[in-house]
């Protein structure tokens, strides 16, 4: 779970004006949805093994108590969506893959997709079936549901996942199982249409026509939306982690609302600095006293050592003490835990510990760990980051570097957003299907139900200050 | 020799007699013990009502289309229209073009090439099959913790339950 800087009481400044966002007319509130059972007698959602009651559902057996809990995440997108046309979910709980420490939880997505339907929002479009059927005012598709949705009838079982079941309560007090209402608000919402119909791994079009999220997504590198960019320049803003953003007018201007001001980063600047100077994310743990406007100082490598001992392991050799003494020590991760090497540093001398990751990809990770003696602030960057930044530091005398690095928190900044405030999308490095682009940057704070990750202290809720799922909804035509 | 006292016989008889008669009776108004409960669906009026949802068991023939998906990734789940632009079932022709036309289970190459088709309203249709889902998988981490990450489609799905049983015992070494 990400740490919680500030919580955002003020309205961001927005450095360029949102693409107005496609919500239909509002219509009297409301979607009703139909969950369409598809397992056998006796297993899935017919499974009548007898369970108590738990957390305000009142089920009785584990197919009923199942059922409860889709109908009751169904709910909450019901009460939010606004639609005359019933959304169908085809639902089964089946044995999926899995083993005692990992497994699949489930999947859902939308079964059909529709383009030139008459009301459409944008000509030549892709829409997900649901948002189609609203515009139209009539199935476009009779028989065929709009949404597929099938679960893990093992989960919690020995090989799976063994001992963290689903939570089938609907009061969110899941302690160390998993909540199975927020995993299917977040699967649902993938079905609903928070999901692009654009292979982002190569850029393709489905079929050649453009996805509603291409008319939203825009590369900052690039500078320009998914729509206006060819296939190879999608595929590269797919992974252009810190630079992919939604410009789409309801999101952008919820984003005050729901994000906090507060962003981790290493900037830096400096006479010996040259093309290096710069912002540059970073990853943070609990040990990352972090401030406003933070600490300021040259940035000092330490002699590398070998694989075995690792970077400021032990304690620092007398040559590496007078490089870091009142700077910020630039140490390489591994062999031994973040605070360890933290702790090293500080007891050297430094006011800073930048620690650069010994593998490549983006963004950068957080660390783990706690060791409340740390008082300095840690922050941890890329390989590739810290290879750049290292270019700078090879002139050096002893203890200077002409390179100053300022670790700090920008309060200026809503977490989850770019400095223009538009709200970053997850593009990292490398690819990673079906969690790439279709996403919230992880970087958002607070924790959003459509990272690619859940997080623990999700709520049940999807609409602004909680979250921003339905404002993202509302710009691809909800 | 040994008197049979008549009398009490014939009382043994009638009682015996009546015993087996209420036997009989019993049994009859039984079910048979050792035969088990065909397993059942369940009753969804026992449900409590949500004011946006409604719950309905499949039809036979809709989980049959929805079970016979994945051998045919496309047929299952797509809409036919006739010539005056009505829904109309699948025939052996359509099932015999796509059967030619279906590319092996799990090909990316089946996302990009969809079949499309018109709708009644003249809206186009494009079916996606579930390599388009996007899965939801879980590992506990070294921290015993549980992680939940996105990933789309079975291939990427068991690739990311791999790589996260290698991730989970890199990070039991040196989790640095």
């Amino acid at each position: 779970m990400k740490n919680k800087f500030l919580r955002n009481g003020l309205a961001a400044v927005l450095g360029a004006a949102a693409l107005t966002g496609l919500a239909a007319p509002a219509a009297n509130a409301a979607a009703n949805f139909v969950i369409v059972v598809n397992d056998a007698a006796g297993e899935g959602f017919n499974d009548p093994t007898p369970v108590a009651p738990v957390g305000g559902n009142p089920g009785t057996t584990l197919g009923e108590q199942r059922l409860i809990a889709f109908q009751a995440a169904a709910n909450i997108w019901g009460a939010t969506l606004t639609s005359s046309v019933t959304i169908e979910i085809r639902s089964a709980f089946d044995p999926l893959t899995c083993d005692a420490a990992s497994a699949v939880l489930g999947s859902a997505g939308a079964i059909w997709v529709d383009y030139d339907f008459p009301g459409a929002p944008l000509p030549g479009t892709w829409f997900a079936g649901a948002v189609a059927n609203k515009y139209v005012g009539v199935d476009e598709t009779p028989g065929l549901p709009e949404i597929n949705a099938r679960f893990n009838s093992n989960l919690g079982a020995a090989n799976c996942l063994a001992g963290r079941p689903f939570y089938l309560g609907l009061d969110g007090n899941k302690g160390t199982a998993i909540d199975l209402v927020t995993v299917l608000l977040h699967e649902f919402g993938h079905g609903l249409g928070f999901q692009t119909y654009t292979d982002s791994s190569t850029g393709t079009f489905f079929s050649g026509i453009p996805a509603v999220w291409d008319h939203y997504l825009r590369d900052q590198t690039l500078g320009k939306r998914w729509i206006d960019s060819t296939a190879a320049e999608r595929a590269f803003s797919a992974t252009n982690n810190g630079k992919l953003v939604w410009i789409g007018s309801h999101v952008t201007t919820a984003a005050p609302g729901v994000l906090s001001l507060g962003v981790p980063q290493l900037a830096v600047s400096g006479p010996a600095s040259s093309g290096t100077a710069g912002v540059y994310a970073v990853g943070t743990g609990a040990f990352s006293n972090l401030s406003s406007p933070g600490v300021s100082a040259d940035i000092m490598p330490i002699a590398p050592t070998t694989a075995t001992v690792g970077d400021a392991c032990g304690v620092f050799s007398a040559a590496d003490t007078l490089a870091v003494r009142g700077n910020i020590a630039l140490v390489n991760r591994g062999v031994c835990a973040f605070t360890i090497k933290a702790k090293n540093a500080q007891n050297a001398g430094a006011v800073g510990v930048i620690i650069a990751n010994n593998a490549a990809g983006a963004p950068p990770p957080g660390m783990a760990g706690t060791d409340p003696t740390i008082t300095v602030p840690v922050v941890l960057i890329t390989q590739g980051d810290a290879n750049f930044i290292r270019q700078a530091l090879v002139r050096r005398s002893r203890n200077k570097s002409g390179v100053t690095g300022t670790i700090s928190l920008n309060t200026t900044r809503l977490a989850g957003t770019d400095p223009s405030g538009f709200v970053l999308m997850y593009a990292p490095q490398p690819f990673s299907g079906g969690s790439s682009v279709s996403h919230y940057d992880v970087s958002a704070i607070r924790n959003l139900l459509m990272e690619p990750a859940i997080n623990v202290d999700l709520t049940h809720s999807v609409t602004v200050p909680e979250d921003l799922s339905f404002e993202l909804m509302k710009d691809v035509g909800w | 020799m040994k008197r049979i006292n008549i009398t009490r016989a014939a009382a043994v008889a009638s009682f015996t007699g009546l015993l087996a008669f209420a036997s009989l009776a019993i049994a009859a108004d039984q079910k048979p013990a050792a035969k088990p409960a065909a397993p059942a669906y369940t009753d969804l009026a026992k449900l409590p009502k949500f004011e946006h949802v409604r719950v309905v068991h499949a039809t036979s023939e809709q989980r049959a289309a929805a079970n016979a998906k994945p051998a045919l990734p496309m047929v299952a789940q797509k809409a036919y229209l006739d010539s005056n632009g009505n829904l109309r079932s699948i025939t052996a022709e359509d099932l015999a073009m796509e059967v030619k036309a279906a590319v092996p289970a799990g090909a990316s190459a089946a996302v990009s090439s969809p079949t499309l088709s018109t709708s009644a309203s003249g809206g186009r249709i494009g079916l996606l099959d579930e390599s388009s889902n996007v899965y939801s998988v879980a590992r506990i981490g070294a921290d015993g913790k549980v992680e939940q990450i996105c990933v789309d489609g079975q291939p990427t799905e068991k690739a990311a339950l791999k790589a996260a049983a290698a991730k989970g015992a890199q990070e039991h070494s040196h989790e640095k």
